[in-house]
């Protein structure tokens, strides 16, 4: 019950924060099919930004937030043979292990471990059909308009979207969750099982610990999305949200955005409200 | 003359019992005179106000008047509006009038019976403040104690100098933290700019080595540092936060401290070093001492703009010598890089 209140309340703040100060232009065009950057909750560039895209595992985010809002990181997950099975990125789970929340969560957002995710998935809901439908409604609640799910962990599918906008939103949301924004922040991270054995990745998130300030956010990729990135960082009382969905250069594009970002915000600094 | 005497203090006791200020200092402020000894005259004066049959607590203060003060003139009250009408000495007593005009119009009216050693006024005042009607009614009743020896002019010199002292504390704060603002023309601390100044010429050497020119800017940040230097352009020696960068850029260069590089004050040598460190290669693959350098050449060779080209220069008590346009080489060397590589 407090979750979902600090839940309603970060979003409260993240919603009212986000606003589109003047009419964002593409100062990067070609970078990617859709874009946004954002300096202190306003958009400064954009591109595509409402178009409704494939996310991958950006998705994960909404998932995190949905598990968090729904189970504690000590609760212990028995991984399911569904979960054990999953396609893609995946950090080696096997079915009956036993493995504590806040681990998978970890893997799921650092690794982008599906086989996590789906587990985590399993544990919250009794379907994962029902999960997504927590998704799309904590989505509608949280007023992401181009945005729908149909799946939990990204795969591609025909109703699977996601505006670069609406992950903005999103991910201002989840940034104000501290447990989600720990986890986010780590070079690197690990899944104990109950039983011993222990789990250990890299964040697939290249920024952190590279660009100066980057506390976030998350990967994606598949064949039709391309390479997604959403990314935040902080310098001097400045935070830059960067959503970049099918770009080819994610991270070379992704530092150049931030550095300027943060250079333009330094030259021209917000009047004081 | 025993009479201008009376008509003086009348006056002295009028003004007295009438100022806020000085009664709010005599009730909190410190002590300004030595009560028993000295050349001035202490007095004990007792003040009642009644307002709209409403009677406000009464107040007992003591005051030194310096001797020789011409009370008569600087004890009227002083409002631009306002004039003495009448004023008449007959024996020991004195009846006065006095109207103002305004926005608050006032009309005053009193007497005061007075000898060397006492005084008695009554006054009363009607008009408008804030548009309601005012009827006041107010006792002044002043004794003679003794001899003081009025202090006030070294109170004031005392909170003076405590004002400055605190006041360079303050700017002596802002210095460390390289607030130049607060040292711009107009400023509270534009008197202190020295302390800035000694500050900014102290570090300038040292911060030609890489180390003393990231502990330099670690806390305060770059750009408040630059500002800083440029607000003491005419101290002498004269500060170049240009030349200091470039001199500890090319060190950096020389200890391959590719780190310094990306810090934004190296730009030209960004423009040199980055392509053969950091083109072509994926961004997971880059070495992390590169790394800072190779952001810094992502931004600049992708369309970002270095801040230091607009940055705003602090305004200083003497006007800015106008520099000729100048081609801006980082830009020639982006804009170079630019056609020659896809990166």
């Amino acid at each position: 019950m407090r979750l979902t209140a600090l839940a309603v309340a970060a979003a409260a703040i993240a919603l009212g924060a986000h606003r589109v100060d003047a009419q964002p232009v593409d100062r990067w065009p070609g970078a990617a099919a859709a874009y946004v950057v954002e300096v202190d909750g306003a958009e400064r560039w954009s591109h595509d930004a409402s178009a409704r895209l494939r996310p991958a595992s950006l998705t994960k985010i909404l998932t995190a937030l949905v598990v968090m809002e729904s189970a504690g990181d000590d609760e212990l997950v028995a991984v399911s043979a569904h979960a054990a099975a999953a396609q893609g990125a995946r950090i080696g789970l096997r079915r009956g292990m036993q493995v504590p929340v806040g681990d998978l969560m970890t893997a799921m957002l650092l690794r982008s471990a599906n086989d996590a995710c789906l587990a985590l998935v399993s544990h919250v809901a009794r379907t994962e059909k029902s999960f997504v439908a927590q998704m799309n409604a904590r989505a509608a609640a949280l007023g992401l308009v181009d945005s729908q799910f149909e799946n939990a962990c990204g795969f591609d599918g025909p109703r699977h979207r996601a505006s670069a906008r609406d992950l903005a939103r999103l991910a201002h949301v989840a940034m104000a969750h501290p447990r989600f924004a720990a986890i986010v922040a780590r070079e690197r991270g690990q899944a104990r099982a109950r039983d011993g054995r222990v789990f250990k990745f890299d964040n697939t998130n290249a920024l952190i610990g590279r660009v100066d300030g980057a506390r976030g956010v998350k990967t994606g990729w598949t064949q039709a999305a391309g390479r997604c990135l959403v990314a935040f960082a902080e310098r001097r009382g400045t935070a830059v949200m960067l959503v970049l969905l099918g770009a080819p250069d994610r991270w070379w594009d992704a530092v150049a955005m931030i550095e300027t970002a943060f250079e333009e915000a330094r030259a021209s600094p917000a009047p004081q409200k | 003359m025993r009479a201008l005497q009376n008509c003086l203090l009348a006056a002295c006791a009028i003004a007295i019992a009438s100022s806020t200020a000085v009664a709010q200092m005599m009730q909190q402020g410190p002590k300004t005179f030595i009560a028993g000894s000295g050349p001035d005259d202490l007095w004990e004066i007792a003040t009642k106000t009644e307002m709209s049959g409403m009677s406000i607590p009464g107040q007992t203060s003591q005051v030194c008047i310096k001797k020789g003060r011409n009370v008569g003139e600087a004890s009227v009250p002083k409002q631009d509006n306002c004039k003495v009408t009448e004023m008449k000495t007959t024996g020991n007593k004195t009846t006065f009038a006095m109207e103002c005009q305004g926005q608050e119009p006032m009309s005053m009216r009193g007497e005061t019976t007075a000898t060397p050693t006492s005084f008695d006024t009554r006054m009363s005042m009607k008009g408008t403040k804030k548009g309601s009607d005012i009827d006041m009614t107010m006792t002044s009743i002043g004794r003679r104690l003794g001899a003081c020896t009025d202090q006030s002019e070294q109170a004031i010199a005392g909170m003076k100098a405590q004002g400055q002292a605190e006041l360079a504390k303050v700017c002596g704060e802002a210095a460390d933290r390289f607030q130049y603002t607060m040292f711009a023309q107009g400023q509270a601390c534009e008197g202190n700019r020295k302390t800035l100044c000694d500050k900014v010429t102290g570090l300038a050497p040292g911060m030609m080595k890489p180390a003393g020119f990231r502990a330099a800017v670690d806390k305060p940040g770059v750009d408040m540092v630059r500002g800083s230097f440029d607000a003491c352009a005419s101290s002498s020696p004269r500060p170049d936060f240009t030349t200091t960068a470039k001199t500890a850029c090319g060190e950096a260069v020389g200890t391959r401290d590719w780190a310094f590089l990306g810090i934004g004050v190296c730009d030209a040598e960004v423009m040199q070093q980055a392509p053969s460190k950091c083109v072509g290669r994926d961004y997971y693959t880059v070495d992390k001492a590169l790394v800072p350098m190779c952001n810094r050449y992502a931004m600049l060779s992708r369309g970002g703009t270095p801040a230091a080209a607009s940055a705003q220069p602090v305004q200083t008590a003497q006007p800015a010598q106008a520099e000729a346009q100048k081609p801006d080489p980082i830009k020639q060397g982006v804009d170079a890089v630019r056609k020659l590589l896809p990166f």
